[in-house]
């Protein structure tokens, strides 16, 4: 039998996503805009398709591997459970090299192009899978010797998982829950551009990982995250959303000069070039950090002057 | 294979079913740009922007602001309740041509390849055709 959590949960998300609809109408935590949200949904529904068409480069991938296997581990609960921890240790990885190597990139930034935060942008998944090599993540689990419907099944409880926390809806879980699981305030730091808060919170379920990799950054009261891209797409058009990033990439390797252009390209941090003309995001925090550290000094010389003033004044 | 059709078409009628609820719940949603607006978003998107000259077009769907630092120009236009910028820096700029007083804009952006921004005067398209040829 073979058990996909994300389907069983598909009508658990939609009643979630009216339920949150009506919530944040009569409420005043988060938004919700038509269009934006119709691009999710039909990106959510396109992802099925895209999962059902190329499926297959799993299956194969995961046939190429298995005979190097280690170990026979046979279906158990503690099986799962420790399968389940590893996987998200994979997904981590996964995650943070998504937003670093722009080759992964391209197909993650359809999840990320949502400037609002609801439960519709959990739905807005990627089709461009087939397109980049993150299944290599996949291979340590395999090797390990795991059964594949094992690593199908956490890797969707792990989706399902994540579905919940793209809320604005609620503000805080009980202290020891945000200590260890990824929660509504955690991820709603991983969407937002703002400087101070790029690059940060990869996890799927256990934010433990961040607190132990050092990409931890907790969501600060005193500033409101802004959801969407560093530079935010003008289209709701589902397949540029989908792709446009791979277009992108096509474009900078057409007009490539070397070996070194071309690599950076692919697998340098989205936004590279090799004149250092376009932002990315250690370059927008290190501008960031500059400014505030000028407003900072503007700030304490402001203070100076006004003592100095009011000493004299004395 | 007739099942799975279905399925797919019970799965669009029910993404057209929630959207059609959306916009019960929240209308059609559409930014309309101010010089704060323009210049809020432009301070989010660029750490330390400092707005220049501003115009905001006729139906406040577009606005050219200019970053007083470096006299770099940006154009921010509205899209759906938000609003998007862009750097029109000499690679971004395909073309600018002024039509009356609209200044059309053909962009280097996949998502985003045609902008128009239509003044009120003549003279304002002129002044910002100008302003761009310099930048460009």
């Amino acid at each position: 039998m073979h058990l996909d959590p994300t389907q069983l949960a598909t009508p658990a998300f939609i009643l979630l996503v009216i339920a949150e609809m009506l919530f944040v109408r009569f409420s005043d935590r988060g938004a919700y805009e038509p269009r934006d949200t119709a691009t999710s949904l039909l990106m959510g529904f396109g992802s099925v398709i895209f999962g059902a068409a190329f499926g297959f480069i799993f299956v194969w991938f995961a046939h190429l591997v298995a005979p190097y296997r280690l170990f026979n581990i046979a279906w158990s609960v503690p099986a799962v459970v420790i399968c389940f921890v590893l996987d998200d240790l994979r997904y981590y990885w996964w995650h943070r090299a998504a937003h670093r190597v722009r080759w992964l990139w391209a197909e993650h930034v359809a999840h990320h192009s949502s400037q609002h935060y609801n439960l519709s942008t959990a739905l807005r998944q990627p089709w461009g899978g087939f397109l980049t090599p993150g299944l290599l993540f996949m291979a340590p689990l395999i090797l390990l010797g795991f059964p594949l419907g094992m690593i199908a099944l956490v890797g969707g409880i792990n989706l399902v998982y994540q579905f919940w926390i793209h809320t604005e809806a609620i503000q805080k879980m009980p202290r020891w829950f945000e200590a260890v699981m990824n929660t509504p305030s955690h991820h709603r730091v991983h969407h937002a551009t703002n400087a101070r808060y790029l690059d940060s919170n990869y996890a799927g379920v256990f934010i433990v990982w961040d607190k132990m990799f050092g990409s931890f950054v907790p969501e600060d009261e005193s500033e409101k995250p802004r959801y969407g891209i560093v530079k935010n797409l003008a289209t709701f058009n589902p397949v540029k959303v989908a792709f446009h990033e791979f277009v992108g990439i096509g474009k900078d390797l057409a007009k490539s000069r070397s070996l070194r252009e071309l690599l950076g390209y692919v697998f340098a941090p989205p936004g590279w070039s090799p004149d250092g003309s376009r932002e990315t995001s250690d370059s927008i925090k290190a501008r960031w950090q500059q400014f505030r550290l000028g407003d900072d000094l503007e700030y304490r010389r402001a203070l100076i002057e006004t003592d100095e003033g009011s000493s004299a004044a004395a | 294979m007739t099942g799975q059709f279905l399925y797919l078409a019970a799965s669009l009628a029910g993404v057209a079913a929630m959207v059609g609820l959306c916009v019960l719940l929240f209308g059609r949603g559409v930014a309309t740009i101010t010089a704060e607006s323009a210049e809020a978003r432009l301070r989010d998107d660029i750490p330390g922007f400092r707005a220049g000259a501003v115009a905001i077009s006729s139906d406040s769907q577009a606005a050219l602001v200019e970053d007083a630092r470096d006299r770099s120009l940006h154009l921010v236009i509205a899209r759906g309740s938000g609003l998007v910028s862009r750097t029109l820096s000499r690679d971004m700029v395909r073309k600018a041509t002024r039509n009356g007083s609209a200044l059309d804009l053909r962009l280097a952006d996949f998502t985003f390849s045609k902008a128009r921004v239509a003044f009120a005067e003549e003279q304002s398209a002129s002044d910002w055709e100008a302003r761009l040829s310099h930048a460009s």
